[in-house]
């Protein structure tokens, strides 16, 4: 069923007949009314719309509505939905409606299918209870690559991996072998504050405040993107900007889907592909002069001062 | 957001409407009236049939057949508060199991989204108790656990994120729920399990009893049956 409308049509219509009816058509009129509404619960817990329209002041006149997400704007406070046919309503047609509670969209990307419901009164509307009920448009999506992951322990020799960094160079990670290295994972269209966002402003200050700290200079820093589709060397770099890398001390990079299978899989990374985006564990590891696996920042948790510190003592290590 | 005048035609009742309704009952009002009800049953018997052949809904049942029996065993885990929890501490309980890491950010939640739903539905029943059993343990410190919690509304008394030593963990995770986790998995999902949108349920005296797909909309029904249908049958013996 495209569009269910729920049950504030029959209290209305009866709201509307009751002064001048007679007793027969009441008794009728209002047998049809209970039962409308018991249908309509029914129908709605069916439909995985989880509540029914009882929750709303009788003003509001609910639909349920099918449609896909074009775009989510205003930080979450409205949405560009291409809907469909809305009976007795409005006819298929992209709007850009509003949203009352950003976390209705907090886990949508554009393409997706929903169900949403439509709100209205004399003056107002907007949507609440919008589902995911499958995607749209989305390129299919090749099955992760087969590749075995061996675990690599602190004080192993990291194995040594080609990337392509921002500039569209191919950079080995023996390259930075005599100095200190930090690397993380990331991947630049992450939404999700507390994740890439945070582990690059973690870099940033890192950056910023190991000058101040006059513990040496031989240390790199290194972001490594798991989405190659996306992340071109063009991509990383504008990403970048924002954080103002100094090229001498901090890059990113990328590289095919197995090489970082295989490189953050040691360390327990794992990042699935979830439409345009990834569910992804966070992994940060600093490798010292030698190339040895000093320390491995399991989650997204760390300070600053804890990666400068292993950074440093990184620099210190002696063969 | 939309055109004004579409919406006044829905609700202003035309003027003819109620002028012939002052007037009593005539003829074409019985039809008109008389047509209005009989639509009305009809659409109430086809939305009432279906439902009653197919009481899961549109949805096809989320239960997922298992002649496996397995049966939790000791452990000695972390809740997200930090407190020690054993398996005795569960003792007498029914649970109600899913699995989580706190890197899950797109449709994974959607999970404990219907494990909210059997928190809900379960409130006055004080014999169950919902656990989630973290698959990333390496990550998932009691402190990121509890924030976790809170994006679902856990009552972290009855609804416990369990974390712990991986070398508890997986062999738990595998040997009662999953299975074993799969090395070209490792690099996917933590620990390489496959099937980690299961939601599984664990009778009073620790046997897996049912699996459920933890994504289908009907779970949280379908767990509410299943725990009445499994108190039912422990009265008649």
């Amino acid at each position: 069923m495209a569009i269910a409308r729920e049950d504030y049509q029959p209290n209305k219509s009866s709201d509307r007949m009751k002064p001048k009816i007679n007793h027969a058509l009441l008794t009728i009129v209002l047998s049809a009314t209970i039962l409308l509404p018991g249908c309509g619960t029914k129908q709605s817990h069916n439909e995985d719309s989880g509540k029914t329209a009882l929750d709303l002041p009788t003003n509001v006149t609910a639909y349920q509505v099918k449609g896909v997400l074009r775009e989510i704007r205003a930080e979450g406070w409205k949405a560009l939905i291409a809907h469909e046919d809305i009976p007795g309503y409005m006819e298929a047609m992209t709007m850009l409606l509003d949203v009352r509670n950003t976390n209705e969209l907090a886990n949508l990307q554009p393409g997706d299918q929903i169900t949403f419901r439509m709100l209205v009164t004399d003056t107002d509307g907007w949507i609440d209870h919008v589902e995911r009920t499958g995607v749209t448009n989305a390129p299919v999506a090749a099955p992760p690559p087969v590749v075995k992951v061996e675990e690599l322990k602190t004080g192993a020799v990291l194995p040594d991996y080609t990337l392509t960094n921002q500039l569209g160079q191919a950079i080995r990670l023996s390259e930075f072998k005599g100095r200190a290295l930090a690397f993380t994972f990331i991947f630049t269209r992450c939404p999700f504050p507390t994740f890439c966002p945070r582990m690059n402003n973690n870099f940033a200050e890192v950056q910023k405040l190991m000058s101040q700290r006059q513990a040496g200079t031989n240390w790199h820093l290194l972001s490594i993107s798991f989405d190659p589709e996306f992340d071109t060397p063009e991509r990383m770099a504008i990403h970048s900007q924002s954080y103002h890398p100094d090229p001498t001390r901090w890059s990113f990079a990328t590289a095919a889907d197995e090489t970082i299978r295989k490189l953050g899989g040691m360390f327990g990374l794992a990042y699935a592909r979830d439409g345009a985006l990834f569910s992804h564990n966070v992994r940060t590891v600093v490798v010292d002069v030698q190339g040895r696996v000093q320390t491995v920042f399991n989650n997204n948790e760390w300070k600053p001062s804890e990666l400068m510190d292993a950074l440093e003592a990184a620099m210190k290590q002696q063969p | 957001m939309k055109p004004a005048e579409s919406f006044q035609l829905k609700h202003q009742p035309a003027p003819r409407f109620n002028r012939r309704l002052a007037g009593g009952i005539s003829l074409d009002q019985l039809i008109l009236y008389g047509g209005i009800v009989l639509c009305t049953l009809v659409t109430a018997l086809v939305m009432l049939i279906p439902a009653r052949l197919n009481p899961a809904g549109v949805d096809a049942s989320a239960s997922i057949s298992t002649t496996v029996s397995r049966h939790l065993g000791d452990f000695s885990l972390t809740n997200c508060n930090g407190q020690s929890v054993t398996r005795s501490n569960l003792n007498g309980h029914f649970l109600i199991v899913n699995f989580v890491f706190t890197g899950c950010s797109l449709s994974c939640l959607r999970v404990n989204d219907r494990m909210a739903e059997i928190q809900q539905l379960v409130t006055n029943q004080n014999d169950v108790r919902l656990v989630s059993l973290t698959i990333d343990p390496a990550s998932d410190t009691p402190q990121s656990l509890a924030r976790f919690a809170a994006r679902f509304n856990a009552d972290t008394n009855r609804w416990l994120f369990l974390t712990g030593a991986q070398s508890t963990l997986h062999p738990l995770i595998e040997k009662t729920f999953l299975g074993p986790g799969k090395s070209e998995l490792r690099g996917v999902v933590p620990g390489g399990f496959a099937n980690t949108d299961r939601i599984a349920l664990v009778d009073q005296h620790g046997e897996v009893r049912a699996m459920f797909n933890g994504l289908k909309s009907s779970v949280a029904r379908e767990v509410g049956d299943k725990l009445a249908a499994l108190r039912k049958e422990s009265l008649q013996q």
